[in-house]
């Protein structure tokens, strides 16, 4: 077949579709074409060879030569550019690579390598020639696929028919039928394989041949689950798999099908809650491997733990976490802030907390269970027993993920050789089960021969820093050591925004695109500028500010069961005399609470507030700039006199000129103080009490100097 | 069967048929614990008075060594002991009336 | 390979490769308070629960009532399987008070030879499987010499193995120590230690595996706990 005779084939069949009853309202008459060829003829006499019999047959008598294709073309566009005139461009597009969609194989595949063919046929039909050139790529993709999966199907079929004849699964397959016209085109051999009819499935799009797929590879593991448990099932499947796919993962990857099979097994890593830091690491953390986490505790630390633990749960990982600084019910209150239910993944046995904090606070023996947190007194061979038994019970996943929070206090307590031996056991252990771990360290607890010592022992070491630059504050957090992983060594420089870690480059990008949208309006103010202005803190402050909260002045309206307030402050620039609280709610409710937080501290409560308001927790964020509410509240004026600033005070802020966020903890419940009543109208008395309070207590309290406030003593055991 | 301690117990039943087939029931599950046992259920019963058995005093014998005996072989073997042992009366003192 | 009696104590069966290997003489040592009798009556109680065998436990101490109550505050229900005739909890400590010393040396009620005449018959019709001996102790208070005591234990153990029973004897010991007579451990199989220490000002218990005859075992000191459903060792903890 010469090029002219495909391209007459081309029109012969765009004409025939296009007077064919199956067209519908738009149907063109034969007559129609015979007009337009005629006009054509006027333009290219050599179409007087091509003609349009009256019942609608082509003759095509043209010479093989470029003039041909050349009258070809316009008559062509010509017939295009008339239904376009009818019917409107876009839809005339629709229509005719519609019609033409199901004998394109058949139109399309002479013309492969006719370059110059291709160069004379003009819109729409172009389209139709590119998508079913592609999908003829595809199709040697598809067979590669089906080919896998038949291997696949074979061995694991096999298998499965030693406990079971497989009508079963037969049964299912004809289910999935009914959703999947792929799977019309495969049966179950007599050999126990499936036999993929190649032709029907090479025409088919990527989506539906993974869809099919899956479909019919879960259905066989959702079987086996049946009969021999869904550990032993997907685990069996998953060596299957691997086996037949080995160094076949980018076809996977291209019908995008690693994430649906399986569970998640075939990825190799877990993520760590942030995507940037995630392709710093080809990918996230490697399963099995334990990473130390240092940075000094803080905001931008609490929100990376909270990511990877929501993340984590929300992946469908299980999670244990490992806690001695705070109450497992802190935990399950920071999940419930972000929609999910803790208790429920408790139950499911997705998350186990392990609660190393509460023996400080009350007489545990052993190991105990507290609905389904397990509490470990204080010597570590408990605490390595109740990490034991949370893993135990861990529900079964592809993807398992450790959040270990002990090295720094239990540093404080055992002997350096004993916390390090405990560490690589428990390394050891989580290796074991392929879980994906990492301990927290604050970095300032620990001298730095310690804390270079301790890195040994892990297969991995991510920093996150806090630094002063020029008066700013520049956090970055960067991969230090990561064994086996061809890891981006270079630095992530980030910025809190909407409780979130936002890196810098996507801060950027941002803020162009913000600049963008409001060029011409009013918009000074960037979104830039508001954050590095939020920088400028003084961390005495802060502190003070929640001593005096927690000393009680709020304290009654706390919920019983929440502990935590957390108000964000900021000191202004002129000489320390006004303090200006920031408060950030992240819900109406909230916005409320803070209001009254204001209201009490600046002393013009009215004490109306329902308590119900209290219940909720108050979680720092920062609004974006472009929020409707105004969140900027200046509510204490001249709050500290000059005169209480002494030396050392004015040290301390100029050392730590930071913005702080503090946690307040729900003070003892028995507090007598009525804020309202002792506040008064003299907030200022109040808040210098709390200040000389504060002195007395930094003289070697535990508050430490960067924002957290001390655990409070929990509860006795009844 | 009583070799193994040498001890003979010479105080039960001398020449009572009834209280050695008791005896010879209870020694095959017991052993020679069952000596013990009998021989106090034994000298209960005849000390209340009872100087030669009836079927009272054997009731009272049985109940006084299925109560004993209980402890050692568990509820489920002294149900079936026990109603060995109503066997025995009956046949014991069915027999001895005929005579 | 052998067959195994596994404890089904949650941690303790991975240390000894499954469990006792059937018909041997498994020794528990330890201090009082260690835990030893709920060792036993876990032991034995797991058996006829998980692996449908039956059990004897023969205490000559401790009275039934007591240890039907500390059983059942582990959850353990004996008196259902009693019934069942899969368990059976033989208080010969009962005769033992009714009756006067002199009486009870007479008779030697606890003595090697009247145990293992009573087993003899009792294996006859109960067809126990494994058995508790609690505790031996309570036995070797018979024997003037050691002499007489370890060849009475040396045929009493000779008894257990032909009879293919599969025995705990438990042993109370205190100090450092490892058997009471010092010859016990001898005769059996395997010995087993329980006990107790501080630590960093808490008390933990330990459980260690001193000797497993025909087992690979792990010979280090672990720690347990006594939860709510009974003993706990942890085979992921090491002391020392």
């Amino acid at each position: 077949m010469n090029e002219v005779e495909i391209y007459g084939n081309l029109i012969k069949e765009f004409i025939q579709k296009m007077t064919s009853p199956e067209i519908g309202q738009f149907r063109l008459e034969i007559s129609t074409f015979r007009i337009i060829l005629e006009r054509a003829r006027v333009q290219k006499p050599v179409l007087i060879k091509f003609s349009i019999t009256e019942n609608g047959k082509v003759v095509n008598d043209l010479d093989n030569d470029e003039e041909s294709l050349i009258a070809l073309e316009t008559l062509l566009k010509r017939s295009v550019d008339f239904i376009s005139s009818l019917i409107g461009e876009e839809l005339a597009r629709d229509i005719i690579i519609k019609s033409l969609r199901s004998s394109s194989k058949t139109l399309i595949e002479p013309m492969r390598g006719k370059e110059q063919l291709i160069s004379y046929i003009p819109e729409p039909f172009d389209q139709i020639i590119e998508e079913t050139m592609k999908k003829q790529g595809t199709r040697n993709d598809h067979e590669d696929i089906l080919g896998l999966f038949e291997d696949v199907f074979q061995a694991y079929l096999k298998d499965l028919a030693n406990h079971t004849d497989l009508s079963a699964f037969k049964l299912k397959l004809s289910i999935l039928r009914e959703k999947h016209e792929l799977l019309k085109h495969v049966v179950v051999t007599k050999n126990k394989t499936l036999d993929f009819d190649r032709d029907m499935w090479a025409s088919a799009s990527d989506d539906d041949v993974k869809e099919a797929l899956v479909a019919a590879f879960n259905s066989m593991v959702g079987l086996s689950t049946f009969l021999v448990g869904k550990e032993e099932a997907i685990k069996k499947a998953t060596r299957v798999f691997q086996y037949y796919f080995e160094g076949k993962s980018q076809l996977l990857e291209r019908y995008d099908m690693k994430d649906v099979l399986l569970e998640g097994a075939l990825h190799q890593k877990i993520s760590s809650g942030l995507p940037v830091l995630d392709n710093k690491l080809g990918g996230g953390i490697p399963k099995g491997s334990s990473i130390l986490f240092l940075s000094p505790s803080g905001i931008e630390r609490d929100i990376f733990i909270s990511g990877l633990l929501t993340g984590g749960l929300e992946n469908g990982y299980s999670v244990l976490n490992v806690l001695s600084k705070e109450p497992p019910r802190s935990i399950r209150m920071l999940l419930r802030s972000q929609g999910l239910d803790a208790e429920k993944s408790e139950e499911e046995g997705h998350l186990r907390i392990v609660d190393w904090f509460s023996w400080r606070g009350e007489r545990i023996i052993g190991v105990e269970k507290d609905g389904y947190a397990l509490k470990s007194s204080k010597i570590l061979s408990n605490l390595g027993i109740a990490i034991n038994k949370g893993l135990r019970e861990l529900s079964f996943s592809t993807n398992k993920l450790a959040l270990v929070h002990i090295i720094g206090p239990a540093m404080n307590i055992f002997e350096f050789s004993q916390v390090y031996n405990f560490i690589q056991r428990l390394r050891a252990k989580f290796k074991e089960e392929e879980m994906a771990s990492i301990f927290f360290l604050e970095s300032e607890t620990l001298s730095k021969e310690s804390v270079s010592r301790i890195t040994e022992v892990f297969d991995g070491v991510i920093e996150m820093s806090k630094t002063m630059d020029s008066g700013k504050i520049r956090r970055e957090l960067s991969i230090l050591t990561m064994s086996s992983v061809d890891f981006d060594a270079n630095p992530i420089p980030f910025v809190i925004r909407d409780n979130a870690l936002v890196p810098i480059v996507d801060v950027e990008a941002d803020e162009r695109i913000k600049l963008n949208k409001t060029m011409g309006q009013k918009g000074t103010k960037t979104d830039k500028h508001e954050i590095e202005e939020v920088e400028e803190a003084d961390e005495g402050d802060v502190e003070l500010l929640s001593e005096a909260i927690k000393k009680g002045h709020l304290g009654q309206y706390m919920d019983k069961q929440k502990e935590s307030v957390e108000i964000e402050m900021e000191k202004p620039k002129d000489d320390g005399e006004d303090m200006e609280v920031w408060v950030a709610p992240r819900r109406k409710h909230d916005q409320k609470l803070m209001k009254k937080v204001q209201k009490v501290i600046s002393g013009s409560s009215d004490d109306t507030m329902s308590e119900k308001v209290f219940k909720k927790v108050v979680r720092r964020r920062r609004l974006p700039p472009d929020a409707i509410t105004p969140k900027k509240t200046r509510i204490v004026k001249k709050a500290i006199p000059k005169k209480i600033k002494t030396e050392e005070e004015e040290e301390k802020v100029r050392r730590k000129k930071t913005r702080k966020v503090i946690k307040i903890e729900k003070p003892k419940p028995k507090s007598k103080w009525d804020p309202i009543e002792e506040i008064g109208d003299k907030p200022e008395e109040i808040l210098m009490e709390a200040i000389a309070t504060i002195d007395d207590l930094l003289e070697g309290s535990e508050i430490s100097l960067n924002g957290s406030v001390p655990e409070p003593p929990p509860r006795r055991k009844k | 069967m009583t070799e193994a301690t040498g001890r003979k117990l010479h105080l039960v039943g001398p020449g009572d048929p009834f209280v050695t087939e008791l005896e010879n029931k209870l020694e095959g599950l017991i052993g020679i614990l069952s000596r013990y046992i009998i021989e106090k259920s034994y000298s209960e019963v005849t000390d209340n008075g009872h100087d030669k058995l009836n079927l009272d005093s054997a009731h009272s014998m049985c109940s006084s060594i299925i109560e004993e005996a209980t402890i050692l072989l568990g509820p489920k073997r002294t149900e079936e002991l026990n109603s060995e042992f109503e066997q025995i009366i009956k046949n014991y003192f069915k027999e001895g009336k005929k005579k | 390979m052998t067959n195994r009696k596994a404890t089904h104590i949650p941690g303790l069966d991975e240390l000894i490769n499954g469990g006792f290997p059937d018909g041997t003489i498994n020794l528990i040592t330890g201090p009082p308070g260690s835990a030893k009798s709920l060792f036993g009556i876990e032991y034995l109680y797991n058996g006829a629960r998980f692996d449908d065998e039956p059990g004897i436990y023969l205490s000559l101490e401790e009275s039934r009532e007591s240890i039907l109550r500390a059983a059942s505050s582990y959850g353990l229900q004996f008196e259902t399987f009693e019934k069942e005739g899969k368990a059976y909890l033989i208080d010969l400590g009962k005769m033992r008070v009714e009756c006067s010393t002199s009486e009870e040396l007479e008779w030697g009620l606890a003595s090697f030879e009247t145990l293992q005449d009573f087993l003899k018959n009792h294996l006859s019709f109960s067809g126990a499987k494994r058995l508790v001996l609690d505790s031996l102790t309570a036995v070797g208070v018979y024997y003037k010499s050691s002499e007489l005591l370890r060849r009475e234990l040396f045929k009493f153990s000779r008894f257990l193995r032909d009879a293919n029973i599969t025995t705990i004897l438990i042993s109370e010991v205190t100090g450092s120590g490892d058997s009471r007579y010092g010859i016990e451990e001898f005769i059996a199989d395997s010995l087993i230690k329980l006990d107790y220490e501080s630590a960093t000002g808490e008390y933990r218990r330990t459980l260690t595996v001193k000797k497993m005859r025909f087992t690979k075992h792990d010979p280090l000191k672990h720690p347990f706990l006594i939860m709510d459903n009974g003993i706990e060792v942890s085979p992921d903890e090491v002391i020392g």
